[in-house]
């Protein structure tokens, strides 16, 4: 009962993230994708990560959500053979080992030293993290957000036919 | 009649689902209830200070339906008075005050046609989503220390995170209508939404900067000495005008340019779901005029003859009658215009007065403390 | 079995997720959708250990903040990729691109 919260936001995500893959309409599956992302930024809610939880409702659901949503409705609805059960069957083995695992491994993960007066958010320490601390990726990021940006118009941009 | 029968299941299975939600909210409120009707017997005027009173009746619901009706018939007055017209005259005897109500009950009673080969179940809940969507940020704009439902330590960001969920609203609208004028309406929304979310982005800095704080009360209280309009004018020049811009408002209103493409995205909707589109714009446009007086005008404070409350209604009223000003003075400017703009000028100019605050913070600092 | 734990297992639901459309799909847009749920599940993770382990709330933040931004650069440029190949043979299926083949 005391995971409800997040056992909720989890089960929403999944069956979300599930229906993006599989949706027989590709819009359908792109509207559940942005309800994916906006799970994931609930979960930051629950965990006290306001500005994580902020930026991914801005960069997933307010830009790429609406990019594919975009792509989606120029590429159209023409579905090939897909989602195989076997693929699937498979799918839920490999999730069953890995949460195996990771059921075993959990005692390695009680004995972790966790928090238990969680520290609170604030501005202070992600500023100086990302402009000190890693002020160099910071940079080497805008260099790659701007690459891509161009690299994405020059790629998008109907060339002029010249005869 | 196919579509008829649907639209009746889906309004049906839209009604037993809204009314499960409102059985069970009134379970989860059952407290709060119970504590304004013992308050209504022992001191009345102290429900003014319950959540309940807050949610429902003064920032909340009532104040926000009210006001979009208001600013409709405002809106219809001053344009036609510039235009030289009259406007609406004879609904409610005086100046045809109540002709917006009148236009409520006839959307209401009109029939909402789904055209052929549209993705009816997109195109019958994207109204809703889009009322919804405009109404949520409405809840973190104050208008005093607790007139404010949702006081939240980060809502700057928030507010403006909320906002981002429109554009996808409005491409679903646009898309399942299967009509090609939605579509170019709904593309050209698209496209000015997003492009003039950098400079609202870079306009709202200047404040956070000077208040050190994200959240709204913070940064009214950061006004106590002066507004930071004095500081930050150009940014709230950029601010006005890429709010206009998101709410697509007159100069900027081609999504919907009637010469050109029918009614933009919005073509295909009759009825009460386009009587919820432009409700849900007159919502916006007053959480909107809420966040610029907030802002860049004080927000609630001002002399102390008004309670704190009134100050914030008479700011938001100005800005909205500014806001609505606009449809009647500035023709309409061509999309290319509009993103050269945007990306030319608002965005310079938006840095430009960030730049300026840092070069004048040590000056400042002493002006505002 | 703390908290960070069932957030651990969420993550790994949402990589069996990811990993299994990216198996079983040809698509582009849906192996694209793969890719970011693979991603989310990877930042659900970083933000859970930002949480609950201690003093590392700012950097793995700044981490997350990072992996969001080189994930909307990639979306911008598949999707531009994917709809050039759009134009240039009118469909988006993977396993029927293989002019390039070595």
């Amino acid at each position: 009962m005391d995971y409800l919260i997040p056992v909720a936001i989890a089960v929403f995500s999944a069956v979300a993230a599930i229906l993006a893959l599989e949706a027989r309409r590709m819009v359908y599956g792109a509207i559940s994708l942005a309800l994916f992302f906006a799970g994931l930024s609930l979960f930051f809610f629950y965990l006290d990560l306001p500005y994580l939880a902020v930026f991914q409702l801005i960069v997933y659901v307010g830009a790429i959500a609406v990019l594919i949503m975009f792509t989606v409705m120029i590429v159209g609805e023409k579905e090939t053979k897909e989602g195989r059960l076997s693929l699937l069957l498979l799918g839920v083995l490999g999730f069953i080992t890995i949460v195996g695992s990771f059921v075993f491994a959990i005692e390695y993960f009680s004995s972790l030293p966790v928090a238990q007066t969680a520290p609170s958010f604030n501005f202070i320490d992600l500023s100086k993290a990302v402009v000190s601390q890693y002020g160099l990726l910071l940079i080497v990021l805008a260099c790659l957000l701007t690459a891509s940006a161009y690299g994405a118009i020059t790629l998008a941009r109907r060339e002029e036919v010249q005869k | 009649m196919q579509s008829e029968t649907f639209t009746k299941s889906f309004l049906r299975a839209i009604g037993i689902a809204s009314a499960a939600i409102l059985i069970f909210v009134i379970y989860l409120i059952r407290y709060p209830i119970l504590q304004v009707l013992y308050l209504l017997v022992t001191n009345p005027l102290a429900i003014a200070t319950t959540d309940l009173f807050k949610v429902i009746i003064f920032p909340g619901l009532l104040y926000m339906s009210l006001i979009p009706l208001i600013a409709e018939w405002v809106e219809r007055k001053l344009v036609a008075r510039v235009q030289v017209r009259i406007g609406p005259y004879y609904v409610g005897g005086w100046e045809g005050f109540l002709q917006p109500i009148a236009d409520l009950f006839k959307l209401l009673f009109k029939e909402v046609i789904i055209p052929k080969n549209s993705d009816r179940l997109v195109f019958l809940f994207s109204p809703i989503l889009a009322f919804t969507v405009a109404a949520i940020p409405t809840v973190l704009v104050p208008y005093s220390k607790t007139f404010v439902i949702w006081n939240y330590a980060y809502g700057v960001l928030l507010f403006f995170a909320l906002l981002a969920f429109f554009p996808l609203v409005v491409l679903l609208a646009a898309w399942s209508s299967n009509n090609k004028y939605s579509l170019i309406g709904g593309l050209r929304a698209l496209y000015q939404q997003a492009s003039y979310e950098i400079p609202i982005f870079l306009s709202v800095l200047p404040s956070v900067m000077l208040a050190g704080s994200l959240n709204f009360i913070g940064i009214v209280e950061a006004q106590a000495r002066i507004w930071f309009i004095a500081f930050a004018p150009i940014s709230a020049i950029v601010f006005f005008v890429a709010m206009l811009a998101e709410m697509e408002r007159v100069p900027f209103d081609m999504p919907e340019a009637d010469s050109e493409l029918v009614s933009g995205w919005t073509t295909e909707y009759s009825g009460i779901a386009w009587g919820l589109y432009q409700f849900g714009i007159y919502v916006k446009l007053l959480a909107f005029a809420g966040v610029f007086a907030t802002l860049f005008l004080g927000g609630f404070l001002g002399p102390s003859f008004l309670p704190h409350f009134i100050w914030a209604f008479i700011k938001v009223l100005i800005v909205v009658l500014i806001l609505l000003s606009t449809r009647a003075f500035w023709p309409r400017i061509r999309i290319d215009q509009l993103v050269r703009g945007g990306w030319k000028f608002l965005i310079p100019l938006a840095i430009l007065n960030i730049i300026l605050l840092f070069i004048f913070q040590p000056y400042l600092s002493a002006i505002l403390r | 079995m703390n908290e960070l734990a069932i957030f651990i297992i969420f993550s790994t639901l949402f990589l069996a997720i990811g990993v299994y459309g990216l198996l079983s799909k040809r698509n582009a847009i849906r192996i694209l959708f793969a890719i970011e749920i693979i991603i989310n599940a990877a930042n659900l993770n970083i933000g859970a250990f930002a949480r609950y382990m201690p003093y590392s709330l700012g950097s793995a933040q700044a981490i997350a903040i990072f992996v969001i931004g080189v994930a909307a650069a990639e979306a911008a440029i598949g999707l531009a990729i994917i709809i050039e190949a759009f134009r240039l043979r009118s469909k988006v299926e993977l396993d029927e691109m293989k002019e390039m083949k070595g």
